[in-house]
């Protein structure tokens, strides 16, 4: 059976690249949030197998998604995309359990092989 | 009490608190520094969670327990309200409505996504940006009792003022539930204990009661009937005085204030305007007029949908509004005014106005009626064609308003409770609908009167007149009838005619409406007409004999022949008969329809 995806991104162009880049790799893509209350609420919801995770979102920080869910205790592996390549993010993100984290600008390729390494 | 009780009290409370909560939310957002709006909120919010948490909600709870500390900081001024953060609070407060509604019909409501948003909104508000790994129980908890504790002391203030006075103007009967006790400082009032004026009574019991002294009612009808022929009238005058009573008693607790359904427009009018970009002042008067809760009940989404429109189309923007030298602010007024057995809900805007050129060109357009026919009326008529099926006056359609629903609509629910709607409007300077609406839907006045030898009523809020014709003057035209009256030409029909079809089939025949007509043969016989007043239009309903006016207490139809035809209900006299009433509205439609037309 397919993978489950959510994808998270306040941006419709990034929302279909990202899309088509998993589709094109097998993924089923369940849902796509354009906020954090949104992706919170799906996720919970859906609990999906990957979650693709934009940092900076019009009502809160990937790492807030982050954490909110690791308290909910999913499990899904979540793998963090944002044009922010500081360490510092990283780093948080990865004390609170990011799975993984991509910067962008990436390559579908880049994107399946990091997802290929977590799942 | 049972579980199921209490659940009932959380919710009337909970949904009570989230009314108060959007009101008070529109307050403040009109003016971030109200410190009187910031504390009913924050105490308001406080009570919600602490109640759904005591009732195992966590949702609410949970969204609650972060709005609470939001506005914990904002009562202690460690934080300002900025417009941005405002609507989503707004937002916040819906979830909480969302939710509550969810626990009414166990539904559950997404909330993790707007508790996460809460605490962002808390953390940016600080203006601390950290990541705390772990957030102990310990500390929210101990916030939750320094909380508690300002609460309880500034409520122990106001609750002593409050209560010296009441203590000392009445003594309460000792029985209920102390609700006070926990606003009490245990060493100094120990010996105080105060109850609750109010109980809180489900509709469904309402009901139920009312139901009951409907048929006592009628029972007490039918025995004093009996009583009066064998001569003893006298010994039954305490029993009609006590059953009157009770029942008046009863319709009484059934009523509300206006308030309880003006008041959440507050929230509309806000939302509406804002999509809109308007600038919209909302104007209640007459909010403690009382209606019958059910009544208020089914005209409350036509209101809605008056109010939106008044916002949407009767209110120009603030540019124009300038331009014209009006008030930038548009004004809505919701006003309720009593009747005797009525109540009157005047929806009001001081915009635009309606163009009753543009509705004549509309009317031709949609085909409701000829060129010439729309030219001959009145303006005032011709603006009553908005009520019409399949009429919309609006050009283009908007998120808010155009949503298909026509002022058709508002009107059906309107007649559903027996009530008229009526507009007026003067073109630049606004419009205002008015809706009459009866305060009770238990008992209303009637006419009685009998056909075939069967008595029917009619509720006296259609009828107009009584008159009796001759023959001769009553005209055939086309398939259907008419007569004047006062000077105009009304549609009549022998209600005979209608009833006494076997089927459907038979209704549908063209010359159906002539046929107690053709049977009477003198020129100069008399004949009995009631004129109703039904959407605007009067018919006047040939009837065989008239009884007497009386209040009558209508029942539903109830299986198999719910549906009946031209039938809203039935009632018993006192004679034990069963009365139908008739359905105004459904014969006006029947009649109107395009077989019988005769206007």
């Amino acid at each position: 059976m397919a993978k489950k995806v959510l994808i998270v991104d306040d941006s419709l162009y990034m929302r279909s690249i990202i899309k088509d880049a998993l589709e094109e790799a097998g993924f089923e893509v369940i849902g796509q949030a354009s906020n954090g209350e949104e992706a919170i609420d799906l996720a919970l919801d859906s609990e999906p197998d990957l979650i693709t995770l934009d940092n900076i979102l019009p009502d809160m920080l990937g790492l807030d998604i982050l954490k909110t869910l690791k308290e909910e205790d999913l499990t899904s592996k979540i793998i963090m995309i944002s044009a922010v390549g500081q360490q510092a993010v990283i780093d948080e993100g990865m004390n609170l359990g990011l799975d993984s984290y991509l910067v962008k600008p990436f390559t579908p390729e880049q994107l399946t092989e990091a997802i290929g390494q977590i799942i | 009490m049972k579980e199921e009780e209490l659940k009932q009290i959380f919710l009337a409370e909970a949904q009570d608190s989230f009314e108060q909560l959007n009101r008070l939310f529109t307050q403040l957002e009109k003016n971030h520094a109200d410190r009187e709006a910031t504390e009913a909120i924050f105490r308001i919010i406080h009570t919600l969670k602490g109640n759904a948490a005591a009732m195992g909600f966590e949702d609410v709870a949970s969204v609650g327990h972060l709005l609470e500390d939001i506005f914990s900081e904002i009562r202690k001024g460690n934080i300002t309200l900025t417009s941005m953060v405002f609507n989503d609070l707004f937002k916040a407060i819906d979830k909480l409505g969302e939710m509550i509604e969810g626990v009414k019909v166990d539904k559950k409501v997404p909330y993790k996504g707007m508790r996460a948003k809460l605490k962002v909104i808390l953390r940016n508000l600080k203006g601390e940006i950290e990541y705390e790994h772990t957030q102990g129980g310990e500390s929210s908890e101990k916030k939750d009792k320094e909380i508690e504790a300002t609460l309880q002391k500034q409520l122990e203030e106001e609750l002593t003022e409050s209560q010296k006075e009441t203590l000392a103007s009445e003594q309460p009967v000792p029985i209920g539930i102390p609700l006070a006790d926990e606003f009490m400082d245990e060493e100094e009032k120990k010996s105080k204990i105060t109850f609750s004026d109010f109980v809180q009574v489900p509709v469904s019991k309402l009901d139920t009661l009312l139901n009951l002294v409907g048929e006592l009612a009628i029972e007490k009808d039918r025995i004093i009937a009996q009583g009066a022929s064998v001569g003893v009238t006298n010994e039954y005058t305490r029993l009609y005085r006590i059953t009157s009573d009770l029942q008046y008693s009863v319709m009484g607790v059934r009523l509300v204030q206006v308030g309880a359904l003006f008041h959440k427009f507050h929230r509309i009018v806000r939302d509406v305007a804002s999509i809109e970009n308007k600038k919209v002042n909302l104007d209640l008067q007459g909010t403690e007029i009382e209606i019958d809760r059910n009544v208020l009940q089914i005209i409350s989404d036509s209101m809605i949908h008056l109010v939106r429109n008044a916002v949407s189309h009767g209110i120009e923007g603030p540019e124009e509004r300038r331009k014209k030298g009006k008030k930038e602010q548009g004004t809505i007024q919701l006003r309720a005014t009593s009747d005797k057995e009525y109540v009157i809900i005047e929806v009001n805007d001081d915009g635009y106005g309606i163009d009753a050129n543009k509705i004549r060109k509309k009317v031709v357009e949609k085909n409701l009626a000829t060129p010439e026919a729309i030219a001959s009326l009145s303006d005032d008529d011709v603006v009553k064609f908005i009520f019409e099926p399949g009429f919309s006056s609006v050009d283009n359609v908007t998120s808010v308003s155009g949503r298909g629903v026509g002022m058709d609509v508002v009107k059906k629910a309107v007649d559903a409770v027996g009530g008229k709607i009526n507009i007026k409007t003067v073109l630049g300077q606004g419009t205002t609908f008015s809706l009459s609406l009866p305060s009770s839907m238990a008992v209303k006045s009637a006419l009685l009167f009998i056909i075939n030898n069967t008595e029917y009523a009619i509720p006296l809020s259609f009828t107009e007149a009584v008159i009796s014709v001759k023959k001769s003057s009553i005209h055939k035209v086309g398939s259907g009838l008419v007569t004047s009256h006062l000077d105009d030409t009304i549609t009549v029909m022998f209600l005979r005619d209608i009833f006494d079809c076997k089927d459907n089939e038979e209704l549908q025949n063209p010359q159906l409406l002539h046929r107690s007509f053709d049977q009477i043969e003198d020129p100069e016989a008399k004949i009995n007409i009631v004129v109703v007043s039904v959407d605007n239009k009067m018919i006047g309903f040939v009837v065989d004999r008239l009884l007497q006016q009386k209040e009558i207490i209508e029942k539903p139809l109830g299986k198999p022949v719910e549906n009946a035809r031209f039938i809203s209900g039935a009632t018993i006299l006192g004679n034990g008969n069963v009365c139908l009433v008739l359905d105004a509205n459904d014969i006006s439609e029947f009649l109107f329809k395009p077989t019988f037309a005769t206007v």
